[in-house]
């Protein structure tokens, strides 16, 4: 069933993404989460659940100033992702860092190309809120559960920030 | 949303009261009947509160000349000498038993309602600065408020000082009136004119050091903004509020922000909310609140109206100051990445409150009513229209703009400390793997090493600093608008001692207690409004509603030519008569007030005597 949630999901994002942002997003998140939906352990599904987290935070801090009127959606759901990582496991690991300075020369997206991006990364999230969700049902372990349960409010958080935005 | 109660309010209510009591009549009022006691009992307590308000102010301005400001020498000498008339007074006036003792509490009672109300407000002025007193128990000092080094600071107890002039000086005319009435016996006169006498050497005081070093406007401001020390409720914006409302909502919210994040550092080295999740937020919703005055500047420096043209370059700077805010604020919720805390998870009340202040920015700089971030980007911001319909909004709106980078600077400040002291309490971490070859540490975690809280302490120095910089520039708006946020550079100025905090205008305008009844004080041009209250003919005609100018001018000249035969009389009569009591009747006691008042250096035949200490004479005469 997460199986099926997730290639839906995998499908919104590549249709809502014809952008190029938007491509190489869907084709890094897309392989992620096949594995998220390919992973029947806990621990399998949190390390899987920590890379998309990951992957949402960079695409969301690359992107949140590009425009004004999605700053605030956009800081407060990279924070969301951040907490997200954090709750995964990434708080134990060495995070590679996420540096501006390699997105500077990029120019900054116009507000349908953002839109675009936000509606990719809202279906993202509601597919990864969804898998964390059922996964902290099956937990057999308390820290566990709480985990997932504590990942699965980040990621509905983001689904939250950035479902406000349909496509111009 | 219901406005807290501020000092200006009950100052307010202390002139009004003061203004009716310096100009009643000498019958008593109706349902009060003449009552030598009671009038004595209530100016008795009048002297006390006022005692209170000297003891108090003495020794804050004793601790300030002693520690900061050498140059506060004429106001601590005038402190001392009010409180030594003040002590002289109350020793004048024994507390008497009140009348409301010994008669029924259905029968009307003596007195004037004017001056008890007038003491209670006083009292309740004093009680609300004491609000903000750090208590200390057991050893343990709980931390006022943010409002504590301002009214321990000396500029504002000078205003109050000069406040408690004012007072006196209208209480000494009632109390020459009350000698002059004949409702009590000699002694008892006797005593209440050298009162009198005493509250206006109290005012003289005052004056002479408001002479020398004078108390700013500003700081008259400051005083009166000063609230009671509570917590303003939390509230949500309501769909569709006005620019005014937001404002408001934007300014309370900003201060329940302050207040957690005081809170919170200094719970630092043991709070279980002081988490990674907590101050990420606070930085992420710093940042959106910044980008958010940024747009709000930014739309009123470019799309304006004609008459805030002259405004659009200071503005336009100010805009540029929150954007580096913003960028500053953003590079803190990134610099939180490699470290973590102790604690995890849980998120404090300071990032509940910036994400309010978000919330509420939001809504003063979006169009939509029901702007929120979760509405995604495609909202497009206020017009200019709707700050700046009219001076009154654009300073709602100025206000606002400055009171969140007030605050944004003060949580950078506050949050800067809470991760300065957590690294030294071992607070924050970082993964063992993160860590250079050299260490060896046999856990998941270990204490962050000073290489990696450096570029975390780094941003929080940056988010200050810019934060400042938007701060220093909407001052300087709200400067040139006189926007009621002026007194956030006022009262920064004042508990840091900056000797600039004496800096700007002297008092100039006519002083509340001076003013007219129903500030019409601007129609009596024929006398000098710093100087001089009206006279008892111009006074009877403000009474009378009378509005002409030529009127008040006549009026204005008599009571002058009054003065002028008055002050002949008394040089001409003092070699045959060298104590005169002028305060024998209410008439006399009045012009005299009002001579004594208008001609600062009277001639010495007029100035009232030292008591003496009667007090055994005032309860065989009572």
């Amino acid at each position: 069933m997460p199986g099926t949630v997730l290639a839906a999901v995998i499908l919104v994002c590549a249709f809502a993404c014809s952008g190029s942002e938007g491509s190489r997003f869907v084709t890094v998140v897309s392989r992620v989460l096949e594995h998220l939906a390919a992973a029947t352990e806990v621990v399998d599904v949190l390390d899987s659940a920590c890379t998309v987290f990951e992957d949402l935070l960079t695409l969301l801090r690359r992107h949140q100033e590009d425009e004004v009127c999605a700053f605030p959606a956009f800081v407060l759901a990279a924070c969301a992702a951040a907490n997200g990582r954090d709750a995964t496991g990434g708080v134990w690991k060495q995070l590679p860092e996420v540096s501006m300075q390699d997105v500077d020369d990029e120019p900054p997206l116009n507000c349908a190309a953002v839109a675009e991006i936000a509606v990719a990364v809202a279906a993202a999230s509601d597919g990864l809120a969804a898998r964390l969700s059922a996964c902290a049902l099956s937990a057999a372990n308390e820290e566990d559960r709480a985990c997932c349960e504590r990942a699965a409010a980040e990621a509905a958080r983001i689904r939250t920030l950035m479902g406000g935005v349909s496509p111009p | 949303m219901t406005r807290r109660a501020t000092f200006g309010d009950f100052a307010t209510s202390i002139t009004r009261h003061l203004q009716r009591l310096q100009w009643a009549t000498a019958l008593p009022a109706a349902g009060e009947r003449a009552n030598g006691a009671a009038d004595v009992a209530d100016l008795s307590d009048a002297v006390h509160a006022m005692a209170d308000y000297a003891e108090d102010i003495s020794g804050v301005l004793d601790a300030e000349y002693l520690a900061r400001d050498r140059e506060l020498g004429a106001w601590v000498r005038a402190a001392t000498r009010v409180r030594q008339s003040l002590e002289t007074a109350e020793g004048a006036l024994p507390a008497a038993p009140r009348p409301e003792k010994t008669v029924g509490a259905n029968r009307p009672r003596g007195g004037n309602g004017d001056l008890r109300a007038a003491t209670r407000w006083m009292t309740v002025g004093r009680d609300l600065l004491h609000t903000h007193d750090a208590i200390q128990t057991g050893g343990v000092t709980a931390d006022g408020s943010e409002w504590t080094p301002v009214v321990c600071s000396a500029p504002v107890a000078c205003a109050i000082l000069r406040e408690l002039g004012g007072w006196a000086r209208q209480i000494a005319g009632h109390a020459y009136r009350i000698s002059a009435t004949g409702s009590c016996p000699a002694a008892q006169r006797r005593t209440v004119s050298a009162v009198g006498k005493l509250l206006s050497q109290v005012s003289w005081a005052i004056g002479e050091a408001q002479e020398r070093r004078p108390v700013r406007q500003g700081h008259l401001r400051l005083l009166h903004a000063i609230p009671v020390n509570a917590v303003p409720d939390p509230c949500l914006p309501a769909s569709g509020d006005s620019v005014v409302n937001l404002s408001v909502g934007v300014i309370s919210t900003a201060e329940r922000l302050r207040m957690a994040t005081r809170r919170a550092s200094v719970e630092a080295p043991w709070s279980r909310q002081l988490t990674r999740e907590t101050l990420r937020q606070t930085a992420g919703c710093c940042a959106i609140s910044a980008s958010n005055m940024q747009m709000m500047l930014t739309t009123l420096a470019t799309d304006h109206d004609e008459p805030w043209t002259r405004f659009s370059a200071t503005i336009a700077v100010a805009a540029d100051a929150a954007d580096r805010a913003r960028a500053a604020w953003l590079t803190v919720t990134e610099s939180w990445d490699p470290i973590t805390t102790d604690t995890r998870g849980a998120m404090g009340s300071a990032g509940a409150e910036a994400a309010a202040l978000a919330l509420w920015t939001g809504r003063l700089a979006y169009a939509n009513p029901d702007w929120a971030p979760d509405l995604g980007p495609l909202h497009s911001p206020r017009s200019a229209g709707e700050f700046a319909g009219d001076t009154d909004q654009l300073r709602c709106a100025v206000d606002a703009a400055h009171h969140v980078c007030n605050t944004l600077t003060q949580v950078a400040e506050a949050d800067r400390e809470k991760v300065r002291v957590s690294s030294m309490t071992g607070r924050l971490i970082v993964p063992t793997r993160s860590l250079p070859d050299g260490y060896d540490i046999p856990y998941r975690f270990a204490p962050a090493p000073p290489s990696s809280t450096a570029p975390l302490l780094s941003s929080y120095d940056q988010a200050l600093q810019t934060s400042a910089e938007a701060t220093a520039a909407m001052a300087g708006i709200a400067a040139d608008l006189q926007a009621d946020s002026r007194v956030i550079t006022t009262a920064r100025a004042a508990a840091r001692a900056d000797p600039n905090a004496w800096a700007g205008a002297p008092i100039r305008e006519m002083p509340a207690d001076l003013a007219g009844s129903h500030g019409r004080s601007s129609q009596t041009a024929s006398r000098d409004p710093q100087l001089a209250p009206p006279g008892p003919v111009e006074r009877i005609l403000i009474e009378l509603d009378v509005a002409s100018k030529p009127d008040l001018e006549q009026a204005a000249a008599i009571d002058r030519a009054a003065d002028q035969l008055i002050l002949r009389a008394a040089t001409s009569a003092r070699p045959v008569q060298p104590d005169p009591d002028l305060g024998r009747s209410a008439g006399s006691a009045e012009l005299v007030g009002h001579l004594i008042a208008t001609n600062g250096s009277v001639l010495s035949a007029l100035r009232p005597h030292q008591p003496p200490a009667r007090k055994a004479e005032f309860e065989a005469g009572g």
